[in-house]
């Protein structure tokens, strides 16, 4: 069976920019599952039966199944619920919601419509990175024309449910895409994880029951309600239902976002990323963005894309954003680029991440510029076991795990560059693989 | 009740406790930095992690929710490991500057570094600087040491009331910093340096004068609001080095104001006055006390003999104790005087007689009122922790309406406000009175049900109405308006038809004390008013700057100068005083003498000198005891203070705690007709402008006026004209501008300051200060003219 | 038998002679009187004499008035009063040792973070009014300035113990 695309079914790379407006999404099917529900009169509780039976799972990185968290929204709150998009999109290797905003917004507007329904709450916010400013334009452009004619707004379709929908931005920083960060940032505080529980299931944006999901669970919301959940679900693998965006990056020939079902073989991925540059081998391959462990060559090649074949080899598929390294990578040098990430973007609130990703940053640095020492591996590791499981939000797990993996798989680079005080990849090497790199014609 | 095991003890906790709350009722040490029992949870220090059973990480004990069945190991491997993880952390870029930080030996981090912090560190990198912040002369910052627990954060937003602190830049930069340019003003500022676990914020004036390991802790009560909150003041050498609050639930929890706080200061000033003086032939001249005294006795029978002993009269201050007031009335009684006050900024008397004015509940109980109007106060200023009570009840669903003439932000969020002319506040009480009998269906006089009812006072009477536990309170303004009595008498109607607990917010640490010890006059006695309206002979006078701390400075003065004796029993040599007095006894301040105040809530605290009289200052009541002496007085032979509250109080032991059997508030067994009784002076007042006076929070007595760093705050900035725009412009001036104020016979001249939160034709200017010491009075009309 | 073996003894002055032997011995051994002050006996470099306050080359006092000799001082010999300097450093106003009640026992300079309080090897010092052994700031600091070099000395050797 050949796969037919969910996210990006009939949009053009090459025109795609342009067809982004309302007449192009509706001609493209867009809104029937909308009008579907209200036609059909389809119940809340069916749409979550649906979403569950689809086992769609969130798309943002801890893959938590959307429909049970749709499922735990008090019903029968007298008062304000909110539902939120998550398009806090920052992770290093992550470039998949940008495109879904930049090419089909409606198609996330239609998601989140659908979920208001069946979670009954009348308010909605979609909170966009603030590094993409012109996709929040586009958004309130797509929002405008939307609410003009009457997928949002009071009276949806003539029905009596009302949802309003609005655009929030941020300023870029990594943390407003934590969900409770993000819900300060929207309330206009400081974006800093909250302590969990409660959650914001029960309190969220002011103090309301909130439902936050990735843009890309959204988008494929209208999907599964048009042609149902089992067929969504038989699309993947039991447990890993329906099609995943993929945001390949680094030494291919073709980076880029690729649709592909679940459970795809990686091998089958690179070779849609047109392979290696250069005929390079593959030397490393971080599966789900930054904050996933890094996978060497001979493990990812066997892995196949999905939630639990990545778990079981050890990594995460989180957002779904595969770096892919050649053997032209310092892994040691990799790392520390990943490090300063964290240092930089780490809240500040907790102890252990606010002083321990400086201290992992300070490390990896030295190490890299020839100054380790001998214990500098097991001082990570112990600085790693410091941080991870104590910390409010998972950016302290996030910036730990990278350390670890590429010390658990790459120990012997490691060790090489604190006794030579050099890259055990030499440096030509290095700049051949760094090199500014022109696709090839296709 | 949930059941939960912590260590492998049982025990039972409410729903909704944490972890950490159930390990206090055990008694079991849970280590930690940014928990505080009365702030919000954090969980951001992570140095509470416990081990949980089944879960699969260490969990903070103070955000941690208690479960049914929870087992709890606070002291296992996992969890200690994490916790010295933690530590290891918060010492990486705390600096190793122990040696020089006031904190040391009182610092939360030391400590449990003792016990979970490594002898050496693993962290080679190079350390985090942080840039001092200037939070204004009262805290002052080391940044570095900073851990980030943000408790002053949650300090100022929760308790303060307004966020003047927060965390700024992310991570490693992380930085606790005011509002650039801003310092931190809030009058409970001084809390945050108690709060804080490390040293980065610690008490300015303190700075470096000493250790804590040095310093003994003796109890006191603060001598200023009418709180009376506990102290614990630490002495070195016997000098006051520092004041801390003595923890008491029902009275100041576990925070003190700055007035109480840094008041200290004041105590070892240059001003203080060491020997008796004696003004002699126009010089001062110190002399022996039996010389002093001497010249006192003689002077005092001089006048009593030649004029009559009517012509003396006694001025004491509400802030002197029990025994100096009981001491101070009864030697003008022993005289045959029975001139005598301690309400100096009172001016309507006309309720004398007919009570004991108190808060008429328990101070404890605020925090649980559902409904409160409080009527003239400039509440954060002059009762900083009863508005932080109010505050937290707001929070908790209260509903405070004000009824004031300025709109001062109290930080709390009220329900409803009218404010007004102070000639305009009793016809405005009055509506609030004929609304909440309309709604009730009682009936009252009709000088009320005649008026029109302005939409602000429904508000206030419906939602007075609205709750199950209400109070009015009358603040200090109320108590010093022209027609306080009316006021209160309206109040007291209104509180009885709405069935609300009716009070006063007392002024001073002894106002109601000064009731109890009968320190007033009675019905052949002058009142504080009447002494310097109709000038005396011979005065004595207690503890007072009674040229700022009157009603009328100017009346105040001329009487005192005209005077042929003045006898001031003070700490300090008052500037004013060294002009008209004649005869200047050194006193002893509250830490240099025992004695009792009585609080609003009729709470008697005792306290003991905590230090030795400085030079050859006395107490109070020695003094006065030893003048009834010479004087040849009966019931002068006490040879202790306590023998002196034993005879104000009752000799039973020990000492009954609360005395609230002795208040009742004014007209508390009059009916419901109780307007029929009270002329109701329904007049608009003066035309043209009329004066609001605030006794600003740092010139409210002789103690405060002398501690520099509290007067090198903003709220110590010197008084101003304070109008609208609207009333600039009729004055026909502008902000900025330097104006002429004229009041009575006298004048002054001050700054013009836009204050959008007066009414109409009002001109606030601070009482108090000697800038305005020429101004006639507190109240009435005023005049203002472009210099 | 007791009596006669004592009579015996004394008879032929026999502790006699063991006590002269002993003199005898000594007639020969190397003698090891010192002629003070001309002669003097060696000294550890932990030697605790005097006390003195040191500075830094540059001139600074090292004192931080953390006081924790004061603190540590078991006769409570040591008086120190403390206040911020004008550039907002920790400084002491005053640093008073009275010698009298000195036992000597150094825990001042163990206890010292930045070795400002030591002592040096001086011990020939007196008083002749009761007052002259109290030592004051000044004095302490006159003693550090003038003894500089052998206290560096003395630190610096003893340094890798401690």
């Amino acid at each position: 069976m050949s796969f037919q695309p969910i996210l990006t079914a009939g949009l053009d790379p090459a025109t795609g920019d342009a067809t982004w407006h309302l007449d192009d999404y509706v001609k493209r099917g867009g809104y029937a599952a909308l009008k579907k529900i209200f036609a059909e009169n389809i119940t809340p509780e069916a749409v979550i039966a649906e979403v569950k039976k689809s086992s769609l799972r969130g798309r943002g990185g801890a893959g938590f199944p959307s429909g049970l968290k749709w499922s735990f929204m008090p019903k029968a709150y007298a008062g304000a619920k909110y539902l939120c998009c998550n398009s806090d999109e920052g992770e290093p290797g992550t470039f998949k919601d940008r495109d879904l905003l930049r090419y089909n917004p409606h198609q996330v507007i239609e998601g989140m419509a659908i979920a208001a329904y069946a979670m009954g709450t009348e308010r909605g916010y979609n909170y966009i990175h603030g590094e993409v400013w012109e996709l929040y334009d586009r958004f309130e452009q797509a929002l405008a024309e939307a609410r003009a004619a009457g997928y949002i707004g009071q009276n949806i379709l003539g029905s009596n449910f009302s949802f309003e929908l609005f655009a929030h931005h941020g300023y870029g920083a990594y943390i407003c895409g934590e969900e409770t960060a993000l819900l300060d940032s929207i309330e206009g505080k400081k974006g800093q994880p909250r302590y969990k529980p409660p959650f914001p299931a029960s309190f969220g944006l002011y103090g309301k029951p909130t439902t936050i999901n990735n843009t890309e669970t959204f988008a494929a919301v209208p999907w599964i309600i048009n042609n149902g959940g089992d067929k969504y679900l038989e699309l993947g693998k039991p447990n890993n239902g329906g099609s995943k965006l993929f945001s390949v990056s680094g030494h291919v020939v073709r980076p880029g976002n690729y649709e592909v079902p679940m459970g795809l073989p990686f091998a089958e991925l690179l070779k849609m990323a047109g392979g290696i540059r250069g005929g390079r081998r593959l030397k490393a391959c971080i599966p789900g963005g930054s904050s996933a462990p890094v996978l060497p060559a001979e493990i990812v090649m066997e892995c196949t894309m999905d939630y639990d074949s990545i778990a079981k080899a050890g990594s995460m598929l989180g957002s779904g954003a595969v770096i892919v390294m050649d053997e032209s990578t310092c892994m040691v040098r990799a790392l520390e680029r990943l490090s300063y990430f964290y240092f930089e973007e780490s809240c500040g609130q907790c102890t252990p991440c606010r002083e321990g990703t400086g201290w992992l940053y300070r490390v990896v640095h030295r190490i890299e510029h020839g100054q380790g020492r001998p214990d500098d591996l097991d001082l990570l590791n112990s600085v790693t076991d410091n941080i991870m499981g104590r910390t409010i939000c998972a950016l302290g797990d996030a910036a730990s795990l990278p350390v670890r993996s590429f010390i658990k798989h790459f120990a012997a680079e490691f060790e090489y560059h604190i006794e030579h005080k050099k890259c055990l990849v030499p440096p030509e090497v290095q700049k051949e693989g760094s090199k500014i790199y022109v696709r090839p014609s296709c | 009740m949930l059941d939960i095991e912590i260590d492998g003890k049982a025990l039972q906790v409410v729903e909704g406790s944490t972890i950490i709350d159930a390990a206090h009722q055990l008694g079991t040490y849970i280590p930690h930095f940014c928990y505080h029992k009365k702030l919000s949870i954090a969980a951001n220090c992570r140095m509470c992690l416990v081990q949980v059973e089944k879960a699969p990480k260490p969990m903070p004990a103070c955000a941690t929710p208690v479960t049914n069945g929870m087992k709890v190991q606070t002291h296992s491997e996992q969890a200690v490991k994490a916790q010295k993880g933690v530590m290891e952390f918060l010492l990486i870029n705390h600096p190793l500057d122990c040696p020089i930080c006031d904190q040391g030996g009182e610092c939360l981090l030391q400590d449990l570094a003792v016990g979970y912090g490594a002898s050496a560190s693993r962290y080679q990198e190079e350390k985090r600087v942080v840039m001092n912040k200037n939070l204004g002369p009262l805290v002052a910052t080391d940044m570095t040491r900073c851990i980030n627990c943000t408790r002053c954060v949650r300090f100022t937003q929760e308790i303060a009331g307004l966020m003047e602190l927060g965390q700024a830049y992310r991570g490693e930069h992380a930085e606790i910093m005011s509002f650039i340019g801003q310092t931190v003003d809030s009058e409970l500022s001084g809390n945050i340096i108690d709060l804080c676990p490390v040293g980065a914020l610690t008490s300015k004036p303190f700075r470096f004068s000493a250790r804590t390991w040095e310093l003994a802790r003796r109890k006191s009560v603060s001598p200023h609001d009418g709180l009376g909150s506990p102290l614990i003041v630490q002495t070195k050498h016997d000098k006051v080095m520092r004041v801390l609050p003595l923890e008491n639930e029902e009275i100041n929890e576990c925070w003190l104001s700055d007035k109480d706080r840094f008041s200290y200061e004041a105590l070892n000033s240059p001003e203080r006055l060491t020997r008796p003086m004696l003004k002699h032939g126009g010089q001062w001249i110190e002399v022996e006390w039996q010389q002093a005294l001497d010249y006192v006795a003689h002077a005092f029978k001089d006048i009593a003999k030649n004029h009559g002993a009517a012509a003396l009269g006694a001025l004491l201050s509400p802030h002197a104790t029990l025994e100096e007031l009981h001491l101070g009335q009864k030697l003008m009684r022993g005289l045959g005087s029975g001139n005598v006050d301690f309400r100096l900024r009172q001016s309507d008397f006309s309720q004398d007689g007919q009570g004991t004015p108190w808060l008429g509940m328990k101070i404890a109980e605020i925090g649980s009122l559902d409904r409160v109007l409080v009527v003239g106060s400039f509440l954060r200023k002059d009762h900083p922790l009863i508005a932080q009570r109010l505050r937290q009840a707001v929070k908790r669903g209260a509903q405070v309406s004000l009824v004031h003439s300025a709109d001062d932000d109290q930080l709390l969020k009220a329900h409803a406000k009218a404010i007004v002319l102070p000639s305009q506040l009793p016809q405005l009480l009055a509506q609030v009175v004929k609304c909440a009998a309309e709604l009730k269906g009682v009936s009252v006089d009709a000088a009320i049900t005649a008026l029109a009812v302005s939409e602000k006072a429904k508000a206030i009477a419906e939602s007075l109405l609205s709750g199950t536990r209400a109070a009015i309170f009358l603040g200090n303004f109320a108590q010093q308006h022209e027609q306080a009595a009316t006021l209160q008498a309206l109040a007291q109607l209104l509180a009885k038809i709405t069935g609300a607990n009716f009070g006063f917010l007392g002024e001073a640490a002894n106002s109601v004390g000064g009731y109890v010890a009968n320190a007033l006059p009675g019905a052949d006695g002058l009142n504080a008013g009447q002494m310097l309206a109709e000038p005396r002979h011979g005065y004595l006078i207690l503890n007072a700057e009674v040229e700022l701390d009157s009603a009328r400075p100017l009346q105040a003065l001329a009487a005192l100068k005209q005077a042929a004796t003045v006898v001031l029993l003070s700490p300090f040599k008052l500037p004013g005083a060294l002009d008209y007095a004649d005869v200047l006894l050194p006193v002893s301040p509250f830490s240099e003498t025992s004695g009792s105040f009585i609080n609003t809530e009729g709470r008697v605290q005792s306290f003991n000198a905590v230090v030795r009289p400085l030079g050859e200052t006395r107490p109070a009541w020695k003094v006065l005891r030893v003048l009834g002496n010479l004087l040849n007085l009966p019931g002068f032979d006490q040879d202790s203070s306590e023998q002196v509250r034993a005879e104000v109080l009752g000799a039973a032991t020990p000492t009954p705690e609360f005395v609230t059997d002795r208040l009742a508030n004014p007209l508390s067994d009059v009916a419901n007709n109780v307007a029929n009784n009270v002329a109701i002076k329904l007049d608009a007042g003066p035309n043209g402008l009329e004066r609001v006076a605030d006794v600003a929070i740092y010139s409210a007595d002789v103690l405060v006026r002398r501690a520099p760093s509290l007067q090198k705050t903003r709220d110590a900035a010197s008084p101003a004209a304070r109008m609208n725009a609207v009333t600039l412009q009729q004055c026909g001036v502008s902000a900025g501008q330097e104006l002429r104020v004229r009041q009575g016979e006298g004048q002054a001249q001050l700054f013009a300051v836009l204050d959008a939160g007066l009414p109409d034709g009002a001109v606030r200017i601070a009482a108090a200060h000697p800038k305005v010491a020429g101004l006639a009075a507190m109240h009435g009309a005023i005049t203002v003219e472009a210099l | 038998m007791g009596a006669l073996t004592a009579f015996f003894k004394s008879l032929f002055l026999k502790e006699l002679f063991q006590g002269l032997a002993v003199t005898g011995r000594h007639l020969f051994v190397r003698k090891i009187t010192v002629q003070f002050p001309e002669e003097k006996t060696p000294q550890s470099n932990r030697f605790r004499g005097l006390h003195a306050l040191r500075r830094y080359p540059n001139g600074e006092e090292r004192c931080i008035a953390c006081k924790l000799c004061e603190a540590v001082c078991p006769a409570m010999a040591i008086t120190i009063e403390s206040a911020e300097r004008e550039d907002a450093t920790r400084r002491t106003t005053r640093y008073d040792i009275d010698l009298i009640k000195c036992i000597y026992c150094g825990f001042c300079e163990e206890a010292c973070p930045v070795d400002a309080i030591v002592m040096t090897r001086i011990f020939e010092y007196h008083g002749e009014k009761p007052g002259d052994l109290y030592y004051t700031k000044q004095m302490l600091l006159a003693v550090g300035d003038k003894n500089e070099v052998q206290i560096a000395k003395d630190r610096a050797q003893d340094a890798p113990y401690r």
